[in-house]
C-alpha cells in the first residue's frame, strides 16, 4: 500500500517536473488564450453539450456484465476448490446474460449508424 | 515473498518510461513517411517531438473545464506508471496485493473517465467527440478484456501477480490461453488509442482528444499513451508469457526481453490497418470476440476443476 | 540560452505543419507536400498541433480571415508561408524553418496571451441570443450561447450544435466548408459553401502547372492523390503515405513501370484489407445513372462485388487504382476516345464546374443521418474538385435532410 502511495507521488512528481521545466524552455510560460479549433472558424456556441451517445442501449447491456464482474473475481479463487458446480453455475449465468446480447443483437443495439 | 522496499518504485517508473522510449524510437524507425531519412534522424524522434512540445506553450480555450481537461491531460501516465505497480519486472513486483489483477482492471476503466476527461474538457467540438468516441470504443473491448484477465487468475486460483506468474512453471499460460492473450494486446491497444484503436485520436476529427492541447499538456498526454502501451505490455508477459521464467538467461532479462518482444509488436501493428470504428466493430466484438473469450475461460476453467479437483 | 538553441534545433527536425489549399491550387499543394516531406515536416491536424501554416494560393477575402483565425489560434512558435506557385514552395519553407528557430519567436509570444479576445466579435454571438427569453441581458460565460435543442429522429428533444467543417480540416477538399448540424456526432444536416481564391479563374485558365489533370500521368496522380486523402480520413497513414508517393511518382512524368510496380503493391494491400472495407462499405451509395454524371468510371460499377453494395465508398476507391493503373498503362487516350458515347467517363470530366457541383450536392445528401467519421468518407470518396467551381459564381448551395 506504501509502495503505491509512493508511486503516484512518483508519477505527481514527474508530471509536475515536466511542468517545471515547461516553464523555462516554452517561447512563453503562460498559456495562450484562444477559440477552439473549429477549422479556422470562431464557435458560436459552447461545444459542451448533452451529447447525444446512440449508443446509449449498449451501455445497459454492458452495465449488465459489468456487474456480473463482481462474482467473476472471487468466483476465479475458488473454481478449482468448489469443482463442478461452480462452473456449471458461472456459465450457466454468462449464458443468460449472452442470451441477453443476442436479444439485442436482435432488436438492432449494436448498429446505430 | 517479501514486500520490495519502497525505493523500488523509481527503477520502475524508470523502467516503464525507458519502455515507453523505446517504443517511441522503434515507432518512428518503422515510419515510411520517414523512409529517407537517415536512421538517426528517425530513431531520434520522441528527443525531436519532446523538444519540440518542451519549447511550444501552452493553450487554453474559451471557458475550459480546466480542472478535468489538466486531469485527463496528465492522467494517461499516472495511470501507466499505477498499472506498473502490480507488475513483477525482473522477478519481483512493486507491490503485490492479494487483488493485483483486479488493481490493473480498475485502472484501465479510470482511462474512461481520464480520457473523457480530456475531451470534454477543453470546450471544442472535435474534442468532445473524440472524448466520446473512447467510451464507445472501450463498449467493444472491455468485457472481453475483463474475461481476458480472468482466464489466468482461474488458472492460478489467485488474483496476486506473483502467484499468477508462479503458476506458469512448466507451461505458459499462453499456450492454452491463446485467445485471451490476443484479445488482451487487443484491449492494451484499444486502452491506448493505438494503431487501429486510435478513433478517439482520428485524423478525421482533428485529432480528437489530441486536438486542443499543446506545449507540456500534449507532451504529457502523448507520453502517457506511450506508457500505458509499455505497461500493457509489460503486464502482458507477466500474465500470459511466463514472466521470468526461461533457460540459460537470468529471470529478469527474460521478462525484459519479452516485454520488448510484445511492445515491439505493439507498436508494429500501428502500420498494418486503418483505425477500426466502433459503430462498425462493435457486433464482432459483442458477437465474435466476447463468445471465443468466454469459451476460453470456460476452457480453462474446466482445466482447473480437473487438474485441481 | 545554449539549452533553448539546442531545443530549437531539435524541434526543427520534425516540425508539424498545417496546409491550407486555395481551390484551383491543386498543383501547389502537391509540391508543397513534398517539399515539407523532404524538410521532415509532418501533417498537423489542428491548429494546437502545427508549428508551420503553409497556405498553398492565392485565397481571397473569406479564406484569409479562416486563415488568420487559425493562426491566431497556434500556440508558438509558429512560422506562416504563403506559397502561391509551385516554384516558390521550398524557399518558403526553408525560410519558415529558419524563422521557428529564430529568436523572434519569443518575442512574438510575448504580444500575444489572448487570441480570443484579440479577434473579431464572434458571428452571431449576439444574435442567437433571441431565441432565449432571458438572453438579452444575461452574460453568457466567454460570450458564447450553450446549445439549441431540436428534436432528432426519435421525435426526442436534444442538444443540437451547428459546426462548420472545413476549410481547415485534414484531408479535406480545398476551400470547401460544410456547414452541418449534430447531435453527438450524428450529422443531422448539411449544406455546403466555398470560399474561393482571389482571383476567380476559370478551371483552363492557369496553365498546365496549376493544373496537375492534364495529361495521363497527370490524371493518374489525381486520383491517387483522392486515395491518399481518403486513406488518411480512414486512419490508415501508412497507406495513405505511399499513395501520395505514387501519386507524386506519376505526376513528376517518372517512367511508367516502376510507378505501376508500386500501385501493384499497393492495389493488394488495400483490397486485402477487410478493416478498410468495413470502414468504406456501403458509405455514400449513389445510383448507376448519378455515378455516370459525377464523372466515375463505369467498368467498376460493373464489378461483382459492387452489385451487392452498389456505388458506394468502397466501389469509388477501387476504382480509382484501377483507374491509375490504366492510365499509367498508357489505356487512357484510348478509353477516351471510346467514350464518346457518354457510357463512361472522359478525362476532363471530373474538372468541370457541373460534375463538383453535383459530387457536392450528392455528399451533402448523403452525410444526413450519419456520424462524422462516416460522413468524413462520404466526402473523402466523391472527391470534389472545389478548383473546378472557383471560376463559377460562388453562391452557397446545398441540400438539407434529416
Amino acid at each position: 500500500m506504501v509502495n503505491v502511495l509512493a508511486m503516484a507521488a512518483v508519477a505527481a512528481a514527474a508530471v509536475a517536473l515536466l511542468y517545471l521545466v515547461h516553464r523555462y524552455t516554452a517561447v512563453a510560460a503562460a498559456p495562450l488564450r484562444a477559440g477552439p479549433f473549429l477549422s479556422g472558424h470562431r464557435p458560436a456556441q459552447h461545444a459542451v453539450s448533452r451529447f447525444h451517445v446512440r449508443w446509449y442501449v449498449l451501455t445497459l447491456l454492458f452495465l449488465a456484465f459489468d456487474v456480473e464482474m463482481l462474482f467473476m473475481y472471487p468466483w476465479a479463487l475458488v473454481v478449482a476448490r468448489v469443482g463442478t458446480s461452480s462452473v456449471v453455475e458461472m456459465f450457466g449465468f454468462l449464458g443468460v446474460l449472452m442470451a441477453g446480447v443476442v436479444y439485442a443483437w436482435r432488436e438492432g443495439a449494436l448498429r446505430w449508424s | 515473498m517479501t514486500a520490495a522496499p519502497v525505493w523500488s518504485v523509481l527503477p520502475a517508473a524508470a523502467l516503464v518510461l525507458a519502455y515507453a522510449s523505446g517504443a517511441a524510437v522503434l515507432d518512428g524507425l518503422l515510419d515510411p513517411a520517414d523512409r529517407d531519412r537517415g536512421a538517426g534522424v528517425r530513431a531520434g524522434r520522441p528527443l525531436w517531438e519532446t523538444a519540440r512540445l518542451l519549447r511550444q506553450r501552452r493553450r487554453s480555450t474559451v471557458t475550459p473545464d480546466a480542472l478535468l481537461w489538466r486531469a485527463g491531460a496528465a492522467g494517461p501516465l499516472v495511470v501507466a506508471l499505477l498499472m506498473a505497480v502490480v507488475v513483477p519486472m525482473g522477478g519481483r513486483a512493486v507491490a503485490d496485493p492479494v487483488v493485483g489483477v483486479v488493481w490493473f482492471n480498475a485502472l484501465d476503466v479510470a482511462l474512461w473517465l481520464l480520457v473523457w476527461s480530456a475531451g470534454w474538457g477543453a470546450n471544442g467540438v472535435y474534442a468532445l467527440v473524440g472524448g466520446y468516441r473512447y467510451l464507445a470504443q472501450a463498449l467493444a473491448y472491455e468485457l472481453p478484456l475483463m474475461f481476458a484477465l480472468t482466464g489466468p487468475a482461474v488458472a492460478a486460483g489467485s488474483l496476486r501477480m506473483s502467484e499468477v506468474v508462479a503458476a506458469q512453471h512448466g507451461l505458459w499460460f499462453v499456450v492454452w490461453m491463446p485467445v485471451a492473450f490476443g484479445v488482451f494486446l487487443g484491449a492494451v491497444a484499444g486502452f491506448s488509442l493505438w494503431g487501429p484503436f486510435g478513433y478517439p485520436a482520428g485524423r478525421d476529427v482533428a485529432g480528437g482528444v489530441l486536438a486542443e492541447p499543446s506545449g507540456v499538456d500534449r507532451l504529457v498526454l502523448l507520453a502517457g499513451r506511450y506508457a500505458l502501451l509499455a505497461a500493457g505490455a509489460a503486464m502482458a508477459s507477466a500474465l500470459f508469457l511466463g514472466g521470468p521464467a526461461g533457460p540459460v538467461l537470468p529471470g529478469w532479462l527474460w521478462s525484459a526481453l519479452k516485454t520488448a518482444l510484445v511492445l515491439a509488436a505493439l507498436v508494429a501493428v500501428r502500420r498494418r490497418m486503418p483505425v477500426l470504428r466502433a459503430d462498425r466493430v462493435m457486433r464482432l466484438a459483442w458477437l465474435v470476440v466476447l463468445p471465443l473469450t468466454l469459451a476460453q475461460l470456460l476452457v480453462v476453467a474446466v482445466i482447473a476443476v480437473v487438474v485441481g479437483g | 540560452m545554449v539549452l533553448s538553441n539546442r531545443l530549437a534545433g531539435w524541434a526543427a527536425r520534425r516540425p508539424h505543419a498545417l496546409l491550407v489549399e486555395v481551390p484551383g491550387a491543386t498543383a501547389v499543394r502537391w509540391v508543397a507536400e513534398a517539399e515539407l516531406a523532404r524538410a521532415g515536416a509532418v501533417a498537423a491536424d489542428s491548429a494546437a498541433d502545427a508549428d508551420l501554416l503553409v497556405v498553398a494560393g492565392a485565397p481571397g477575402a473569406e479564406l484569409t480571415a479562416v486563415v488568420d483565425e487559425v493562426w491566431a489560434q497556434m500556440p508558438g512558435p509558429r512560422a506562416r508561408i504563403w506559397i502561391a506557385e509551385p516554384g516558390a514552395a521550398a524557399g518558403a519553407v526553408a525560410q519558415a524553418l529558419a524563422s521557428l528557430i529564430g529568436p523572434g519567436q519569443a518575442a512574438d509570444a510575448g504580444r500575444r496571451r489572448d487570441a480570443w479576445a484579440a479577434g473579431p466579435a464572434t458571428p452571431d454571438g449576439g444574435g442567437s441570443a433571441e431565441d432565449g427569453d432571458e438572453g438579452d441581458g444575461m452574460q453568457m460565460p466567454g460570450g458564447l450561447m450553450m446549445a439549441d435543442r431540436a428534436p432528432d429522429r426519435d421525435g426526442l428533444q436534444l442538444d443540437v450544435l451547428s459546426v462548420p467543417l472545413g476549410p481547415v480540416l485534414a484531408d479535406w477538399p480545398a476551400g470547401l466548408v460544410v456547414d452541418v448540424q449534430v447531435q453527438g456526432d450524428v450529422v443531422q444536416r448539411a449544406q455546403w459553401r466555398l470560399l474561393g481564391p482571389a482571383q476567380p479563374s476559370g478551371p483552363a485558365s492557369d496553365g498546365a502547372d496549376a493544373d496537375p489533370g492534364r495529361g495521363p500521368g497527370g490524371r493518374a496522380a489525381s486520383r491517387l492523390g483522392a486515395l491518399a486523402r481518403l486513406l488518411g480520413v480512414a486512419g490508415w497513414p501508412a497507406a495513405a503515405v505511399q499513395a501520395r508517393r505514387l501519386r507524386d511518382a506519376a505526376w513528376s512524368g517518372a517512367p511508367a513501370a516502376p510507378v505501376r510496380t508500386g500501385l501493384r503493391r499497393l492495389d493488394r494491400r488495400l483490397r486485402r484489407s477487410r478493416a478498410l472495407r468495413w470502414s468504406t462499405d456501403g458509405l455514400g451509395v449513389l445510383t448507376p445513372d448519378e455515378a455516370r454524371s459525377q464523372g466515375f468510371p463505369r467498368w467498376d460499377a460493373a464489378g461483382a462485388d459492387t452489385a451487392r453494395t452498389g456505388h458506394d465508398a468502397t466501389a469509388r476507391w477501387r476504382g480509382w487504382l484501377t483507374e491509375a493503373d490504366a492510365l499509367l498503362a498508357g489505356e487512357g487516350a484510348g478509353r477516351g476516345a471510346a467514350e464518346g458515347d457518354g457510357a463512361g467517363h472522359d478525362a476532363g470530366r471530373e474538372d468541370d464546374a457541373s460534375v463538383a457541383r453535383a459530387r457536392l450536392d450528392a455528399a451533402v445528401r448523403l452525410m444526413a443521418g450519419l456520424d462524422l467519421a462516416a460522413a468524413r468518407v462520404v466526402m473523402a470518396s466523391l472527391d470534389p474538385h472545389c478548383g473546378a467551381l472557383a471560376g463559377a459564381a460562388r453562391r452557397p448551395e446545398g441540400t438539407t435532410s434529416a
